[in-house]
């Protein structure tokens, strides 16, 4: 079951006098099945961050649809919106947004404060979680006084303890140090074990390693996609690597054929295939 | 070179002009107040004015009081203004400027802002001197007018002050500059806020201020006793204020944050850890909002009733137009007093006045304290006794009392006294000064006896008359003050009043041989009523230009509050909204947490207010006002129309809080 569609999915930008219109994203079409582990990566500029803004329903496409679950996003009262996000959607983004004057079980909670649940259920959701992440003993700490890591596990915490259907992360690793990358990717890993689906946008290659799917944006579309397959971190680390090479090296206009996507079990061909296809 | 530090100060400035702004606008009308205030004090017509002395006091301590006030409130908006400045003047460093260079730009932006609030404020005053002087004309009755006339001290001593003020301000500046690091100028403003802890202590010490002051206000007893406790009150009530938004109101919401079924509701939960922060950061400022909108009130409040009771408190005062003494060592024999009397009446005929109802009476007064029934000398000399236990004595014969209260009394017998006091006299015989007397009758003071100011002062029950049948009955009394009356009324222009006052005080005057009286004393309500119009005048004005300037200071608080939290909070709610938060939701939060910021200062302020009724009160005696219903009618209509204010300027600045926040 797909748990996200997106169907042409284009947005154009214009300034306030309508002189200038920027293409952010254009035709985009992809899905994300249930339980997925999907990483974006792209250049600046290429329209990641629109897309996930777009995703998480903090703005609307120009033109084509999104549907989460079968609901159409864009068809989504503005006084709706906000409900529809809380319940399901869950965040993480680069730069923690963890509030200051909340402690980190106060910044944990928020989500299910806003969907006006009791008490007691809520810290019973909490502590599993905690013991999970590794953060039960900070719990009554504040942002001010953790590392960079230990807030972007709280993020994810909160992310994840209202259940949500989607968790969106925006350069999740961006701010963090090698040791506090490595733990919070594997966090993701464990999460994902358990049935949760991820969109990761990413720069990084090392964070994109560890999805099971990733898709290239170019200039507002969908360039190139990469499954993992049977590969390991480090293959697929080397897989991705020679990707955004020959991407880089390939100049304007030369372009993949949209749909070149590429079968799951195959295992180690499909870059080789993508070459095969440009150099005829 | 010089040219590009100048046009980098000038971009500064209009870059932050919202900040600015108000500061330049702020910062010219206290110069324009300072320099009307100079101009008007240094002019003739107030050395020529009847009550020249007090008015020239009036105006020198609002002089000093405007200056000190002025100096403050820049310095305190400055810091205000540093602060959000931090991260530009640290991008520059970065950049390459040298702190000297920083140092430069500064000073050139000082510069400007200087010479356009001086400029602003000389040219303002010296347009609305005239205006302002008239005003002050009016209010005090002063006979001649304060020309138009530009006054070279004025400009001089207002270029004085501010510039001092902005040299001072410059190198507070430079100070910080340079004792900061770049990327701590850079980072300022995100700086980690720490949860605020709670203080026990001072919050119930807070508290504990408070209630003593206002113990103190509200059982003061009489003026003395007002007047030496008024500074300790008002400096208890102004600590407890501060340690009341600074300690209590945290911990206030710590409780609310710790009752977890209250604290973990949606509005709840955003409002009460906002807060905590809020009032932390702020309590400084919304304490300060807070005793500067008491003295608004308590200072436009009773200069105001003043003004307009000085009718009433002639009246109260002086019920006849002229009231003449004549003071006497013996008891004068009635051939005397009716000579006086006639020569009041012939001073009158040669003025071509009028006169109506005169009366004249006799009265004995000395200084005693009372002990039970028994009365003795009050001795100053003696440690044990303070002012707390001084006491006054009448002596009057029974046909000048029942004239004076106007009610008939039975003939009291040799030996025996009447006894009228302020409280139902108890026992049956009293002593006085040794010798023991039988109480024939008790009576209950009468509301219009003399001397009402000094029961107001003494604020005790040691006053008490003693009427005794004759005047050979007063003659064991004689040794003290013995006091003769002539009280009247009269028609006539205010002038040709006081023209007959004199007559008569020169005609009394004459007599003082012939009658053999130590000393007179005249009081005319006419004359009365221009020293009463001078200082009560000088007060209101010098209370309407306080008032006005204190509103300001007050308004450009909450402005800079409202702005700087504006642009804390913007960040908080997008974070929020991203979690998932309704715009309705994300509104209603700011609007409850706004509004009890906003309305706090001025619900404390107006508490304050209220507690402090009973002790303004009595000294408003001080000044002759008894008239208790007006007072609270001031009160009343000067707290309507400053909520009126302080709710539209709640209005406006939470407008472009909004704005910035969304």
């Amino acid at each position: 079951m797909s748990i996200l569609k997106v169907k042409n999915v284009s947005k154009i930008y214009t300034t306030r006098f309508g002189s200038t219109k920027v293409q952010a994203l254009s035709n985009m079409n992809f899905t994300v099945e249930q339980g997925e582990y999907v990483a974006i990566m792209g250049e600046s500029g290429s329209g990641k961050t629109t897309l996930l803004n777009i995703l998480a329903s903090l703005d609307r496409p120009t033109s084509g649809e999104v549907l989460l679950n079968g609901k159409n996003l864009t068809s989504i009262k503005e006084k709706e919106i906000s409900a529809f996000r809380r319940d399901n959607l869950g965040f993480v983004f680069q730069d923690f947004n963890l509030l200051d004057n909340f402690s980190l079980k106060d910044n944990i909670l928020l989500p299910l404060v806003l969907q006006r649940k009791p008490v007691a259920e809520m810290e019973e959701r909490l502590t599993p979680i905690a013991e999970r992440l590794g953060i039960a003993q900070l719990l009554e700490k504040y942002p001010y006084e953790v590392s960079g890591g230990q807030k972007q596990r709280t993020a994810v915490a909160r992310a994840i303890i209202t259940s949500p259907q989607l968790i969106l992360a925006d350069e999740p690793t961006g701010a963090l140090d090698s040791k506090a990358s490595a733990g919070l990717l594997h966090v993701f890993r464990e999460i994902n074990r358990d049935g949760q689906t991820i969109l990761m946008v990413t720069h990084s290659t090392n964070a994109a390693s560890h999805a099971d799917r990733i898709m290239f944006i170019k200039d507002g579309e969908v360039f190139h996609q990469l499954y993992r397959g049977n590969l390991t971190n480090e293959q697929l680390y080397a897989r991705i690597s020679d990707t955004l090479t020959v991407l880089a090296q390939k100049a304007e206009g030369a372009q993949f054929p949209p749909e070149c996507q590429f079968n799951r079990t195959d295992s180690g061909a499909g870059l080789q295939k993508a070459d095969e296809m440009y150099v005829s | 070179m010089n040219c590009l530090y100048c046009k980098l100060a000038v971009t500064n400035l209009k870059n932050n002009r919202q900040f600015y702004l108000p500061y330049i606008l702020a910062g010219i009308v206290s110069a324009m107040m300072f320099y009307i205030m100079r101009a008007i004090q240094g002019s003739k017509a107030i050395a020529a004015m009847r009550g020249a002395d007090t008015v020239y006091l009036i105006l020198t301590m609002g002089l000093v009081i405007v200056a000190l006030c002025t100096g403050i409130f820049l310095f305190y908006t400055n810091s205000f203004v540093m602060k959000r400045r931090k991260k530009e003047l640290g991008v520059y460093n970065i950049l390459g400027m040298e702190k000297k260079h920083i140092a430069k730009v500064m000073a050139w932006e000082s510069v400007i802002l200087y010479v356009l609030t001086v400029c602003g404020g000389l040219v303002l005053g010296i347009v609305f001197h005239k205006l302002v002087a008239m005003f002050l004309e009016k209010l005090t009755g002063m006979s001649e007018s304060i020309p138009f006339y530009v006054s070279g001290w004025g400009c001089l001593q207002t270029v004085e002050l501010f510039g001092l003020v902005y040299v001072l301000m410059l190198f507070y500046n430079f100070l910080q500059v340079s004792l900061a690091n770049p990327v701590a100028l850079l980072h300022g403003n995100s700086v980690g806020e720490r949860e605020p802890k709670v203080k026990w202590i001072s919050a119930v010490a807070g508290i504990g201020c408070i209630v003593a002051g206002y113990y103190i206000a509200v059982t003061v007893q009489g003026i003395l006793e007002a007047v030496n406790m008024f500074f300790i009150a008002v400096l208890l009530v102004i600590a407890g204020t501060y340690a009341l938004f600074l300690s209590v109101s945290i911990a206030f919401l710590k409780i609310l944050k710790n009752n977890k079924k209250y604290y973990y509701q949606t509005t709840h939960f955003i409002t009460v850890s906002g807060m905590l922060y809020r009032m932390k950061r702020n309590a400084v400022g919304l304490a300060n909002i807070c005793v500067l909108s008491t003295m608004v009130l308590v200072i436009i409040s009773t200069t105001v009733c003043l003004y307009a009771g000085v009718e009433d408190s002639l009246k109260q005062n002086f019920p006849k137009e002229i009231s003449a003494t004549q003071y006497f060592d013996h008891v004068p024999a009635r051939a005397d007093r009716e000579y006086l009397v006639e020569q009041v009446a012939a001073a009158a005929k040669k003025q071509n006045r009028e006169m109506t109802d005169v009366s004249s009476y006799m009265d004995i007064v000395t200084v005693i304290h009372m002990d039970g029934n028994v009365i003795e000398h009050y001795d100053n000399e003696n440690p044990a006794y303070d002012f707390t236990d001084m006491g006054m004595l009448y002596v009057m014969a029974r046909a000048d009392y029942e004239k004076f209260t106007g009610h008939t009394y039975e003939p009291i017998a040799p030996g025996s006294v009447m006894v009228a006091a302020s409280h139902l006299f108890e026992e049956d015989s009293i002593e006085i000064f040794g010798t023991t007397y039988l109480v024939a009758d008790k009576t209950m003071f009468p509301d219009n006896f003399p001397d009402s100011e000094l029961q107001a002062v003494l604020g005790n029950k040691q006053l008490i008359y003693i009427v005794v049948e004759d005047e050979q009955a007063l003659e064991p009394f004689a040794a003290y003050e013995v006091r003769h009356h002539i009280e009247l009324d009269t028609d006539g222009t205010p002038e040709e009043r006081k023209t007959f006052a004199t007559a008569v005080e020169e005609a009394l005057g004459a007599c003082k041989e012939t009658t053999a009286f130590t000393s007179g004393m005249l009081m005319s309500r006419t004359h009365q009523r221009e020293e009463y119009m001078a200082l009560n005048g000088g007060f209101l004005f010098l209370g309407l230009f306080l008032g006005i300037l204190f509103l300001m200071i007050t308004v450009l608080i909450i402005y800079y509050k409202q702005t700087s939290e504006g642009y804390e909070d913007r960040e908080r709610f997008a974070i929020m909204t991203k979690v998932g938060m309704g715009r309705d939701v994300v509104k209603a939060a700011i609007n409850t947490q706004v509004r009890t910021v906003f309305f706090m200062p001025i619900i404390v302020a107006v508490l304050h207010l209220t507690m402090a009724f009973p002790m303004l009160k009595t000294i408003m005696y001080v000044f002759g006002l008894m008239n208790t219903e007006l007072f609270v009618g001031c009160l009343v209509v000067t707290s309507v129309v400053f909520a009126a204010i302080y709710f539209i300027v709640f209005r406006i600045t939470s407008h472009s809080y909004y704005r910035i926040v969304y």
